[in-house]
């Protein structure tokens, strides 16, 4: 395309002007020659453009005009075209005559590719964070999904549907924390930021999917009207972290049974050798006693070393429970309905969040005196064994009760932890808080009887309901720190 | 009560498995020594010693596979059963392997340890009478003159008489007198037991001849 060129001489006049000048201006070649300039410039503008023009003539030099600023050109239907104009001093016979160079700028079309290059930004930004745009109009209760988004909720999800439908999309299990996270959005007195990690409902046999949601709602004569944001697929990341957790669950496990295993060696050999000596000794009383004649004298001494070395056995076991035993419990008071909920975080943080929870706490609980990290150790032990009963006999729809409540006529706390597993049977039962032994495939049959060791370390009892048919119970109680 | 010529040898740490288990082994005529340490059992120990060794595999300072090796690299062959407080079985595949005897947890019962305690003492018999044949052989041959070992050497490579005079240029009848010496000195009734002696003492014709 040709430019425009006007050519304009020191008073101001247009001397010459070619085709796609006259085309700009909406004038005739006769009419532009000899025109002042300034009748192209807008009225508004005029004055200022003649000083301008004054100050040109003394300093000419080749140079865009305008500084940057939008310049307009008034043509001759008298619309304002947007320009960008640059000036040449030209010298022709020892006159001065400046060139000006016209460009006519198309600004809706500036405008629209801003816009283009700016989604096309987001686009961009969108499908490498892998990301799901929802749009939340909070008034008629309606979600605007796009593609991405639908993909991420399943085939159910519209492009514009109920909000309750939206809801559906999210795992049973996360929907009321979902439906929370969406409450405290579109709460004033909060930041109106949406921020969650939720699980996807779909078909039982399909692995865990999970989404994590980020934004942001707008407000609007004092409620909420929109909530806009993203949400992404963190399914990868979740697996890995429960791998993690897995590994570190099995890390404890194996530490755990180092440790048994450890101290059973301590005690078998402290008492191994006195074992072997009370053996042989009898077995040289028993010689010395069955020969002809009688060997009275060895038996005594044998029958002694028996006695002594026995002795001995006892007195090294106790040294060393002594010793095992010898770290008084750090108690504190401690809010009892806080741990339990401490104790379920971890109990989900390590992989066995898997059951619905009847949770029964009493806000107004006494405080209990306890050892806090004992006391977490021993719930946390007693609900992963109830979920992993429950997962053993694959239970449909596993439930944990916990309830906490003061023991009637006495001034302690009782914990009851019940399960809708498969129960215990009456033999087990007999032996569940024997160290060592163990239903699990993979157990090492410490953990009940640790947990009781630590609870009567803090001054309660554990055991567990004798009524086996509905599921597991067990009990704990702890003294009220008053 | 046969009295057995043979010692048991008891290192232990624990003074109560040491005496009680020395009386155990006293009431079947057999003498025991004690040691409480590996140490204090090597400083004591003697190559004309004959019996067995009955040790503990865990003990503070030298453990008893260790006793083992040193005793191995010293040539002092008396058998060793292991005791062992928790035998584990890479441990008792390396004490077996290092040529233990047995290998016997604690606390270990009469029956085991004084079954296992014959069986020691029949191997260390038999580790005698090797020995004993041993010196015999050895000794045989250090009374031959030079002659008659070349004599021997041409013997045991199956010449006879005639080829032997012509190979050592004397005469027939010189061999004849050198080949009753040799018999003599021997002390073996036929030609096939002086080369089986000859074999014994793991010297070859060769070697005999030269020296």
């Amino acid at each position: 395309m040709v430019e425009a060129m006007l050519l304009v001489d020191t008073s101001g006049s247009i001397v010459l002007a070619n085709s796609a000048a006259q085309h700009l201006c909406g004038y005739p070649n006769d009419a532009l020659c000899g025109m002042e300039i300034e009748m192209l410039v807008p009225h508004r503008f005029r004055d200022h453009h003649r000083r301008y023009r004054a100050m040109y003539y003394k300093h000419p030099r080749k140079r865009p005009m305008g500084n940057d600023r939008d310049i307009r050109l008034l043509n001759r239907s008298g619309e304002e075209i947007s320009v960008d104009i640059s000036l040449s001093p030209i010298t022709i016979k020892k006159h001065l005559y400046i060139l000006a160079t016209l460009n006519a700028i198309d600004r809706r079309y500036q405008v629209e590719s801003a816009l283009r290059e700016n989604e096309e930004r987001l686009w961009l930004i969108q499908q490498a964070a892998g990301a799901g745009i929802f749009d939340i109009d909070c008034v008629n209760g309606r979600v605007y999904c796009d593609e991405r988004m639908r993909g991420l909720l399943g085939n159910e999800a519209g492009e514009n549907m109920a909000l309750e439908k939206f809801f559906a999309a999210i795992h049973p299990g996360d929907r009321a924390k979902c439906r929370a996270v969406f409450d405290e959005t579109i709460d004033l007195s909060a930041n109106g930021r949406c921020r969650g990690e939720f699980r996807l409902a779909q078909p039982p046999d399909c692995t865990e999917h999970w989404i994590a949601t980020l934004g942001q709602a707008q407000f609007e004569n004092g409620k909420a009207k929109r909530i806009v944001g993203i949400a992404r697929d963190i399914t990868e990341r979740k697996l890995l972290e429960q791998t993690l957790q897995q590994q570190r669950n099995e890390t404890e496990a194996l530490f755990s049974q180092q440790v048994a295993i450890i101290t059973a060696s301590a005690i078998a050999h402290e008492i191994n050798s006195p074992l072997t000596a009370v053996s042989a000794y009898g077995e040289v009383a028993h010689h010395a006693l069955s020969v002809s004649p009688i060997d009275c004298d060895r038996a005594k001494v044998a029958l002694d070393g028996c006695v002594q070395q026995a002795q001995k056995a006892g007195e090294k076991l106790h040294e060393l429970i002594g010793f095992l035993q010898n770290r008084e419990v750090q108690t504190e008071t401690l809010n009892l309905n806080r741990i339990i909920e401490d104790a379920l975080l971890q109990t989900r943080n390590d992989g066995f969040g898997e059951f619905q929870l009847a949770l029964d706490l009493k806000p107004d609980l006494p405080a209990v005196k306890a050892n806090r990290i004992q006391i977490q150790r021993v719930l946390v032990n007693l609900i992963r064994n109830a979920v992993e009963a429950m997962r053993a006999e694959n239970v449909v729809n596993s439930e944990i009760a916990i309830t906490v409540e003061t023991l009637s006529g006495e001034n302690m706390a009782i914990v009851t932890i019940k399960d809708n597993g498969p129960g215990i049977d009456r033999n087990t039962i007999c032996r569940i808080f024997d160290p060592f032994f163990t239903t699990k495939p993979t157990g090492f049959g410490v953990g009940l009887s640790i947990s009781r060791a630590l609870i009567e370390a803090n001054g309660g009892q554990l055991w567990i309901d004798p009524d086996f048919r509905h599921g597991a119970q067990f009990h704990f109680t702890l003294p009220y720190a008053s | 009560m046969t009295v057995s010529r043979y010692t048991v040898f008891i290192i232990d740490d624990d003074a109560a498995v040491r005496h009680s288990l020395m009386l155990m082994i006293k009431q079947e005529g057999i003498s025991v020594r004690v040691f409480d340490s590996a140490g204090a059992f090597l400083e004591q120990c003697s190559p004309d010693d004959e019996g067995c060794i009955v040790v503990d595999i865990n003990m503070p300072g030298m453990n008893g596979l260790r006793l083992q090796k040193l005793l191995n690299s010293r040539n002092y062959m008396l058998p060793v059963i292991f005791l062992t407080g928790c035998g584990t079985i890479p441990q008792s595949v390396k004490a077996m392997k290092a040529g233990a005897l047995d290998f016997l947890t604690k606390p270990v019962t009469r029956a085991k340890l004084i079954a296992s305690i014959h069986s020691a003492f029949s191997e260390c018999e038999k580790q005698l009478l090797v020995e004993k044949h041993n010196r015999k052989v050895k000794h045989f041959l250090a009374t031959l003159t030079e002659r008659e070992k070349e004599v021997i050497a041409l013997i045991v490579q199956g010449f006879s008489n005639k080829e032997i005079a012509a190979h050592l240029g004397i005469s027939h009848r010189t061999v004849e007198i050198h080949r009753s010496h040799i018999m003599h000195k021997s002390g073996v009734a036929s030609l096939l037991e002086l080369v089986q002696l000859v074999n014994d003492a793991g010297v070859n014709a060769h070697s005999l001849s030269n020296g």
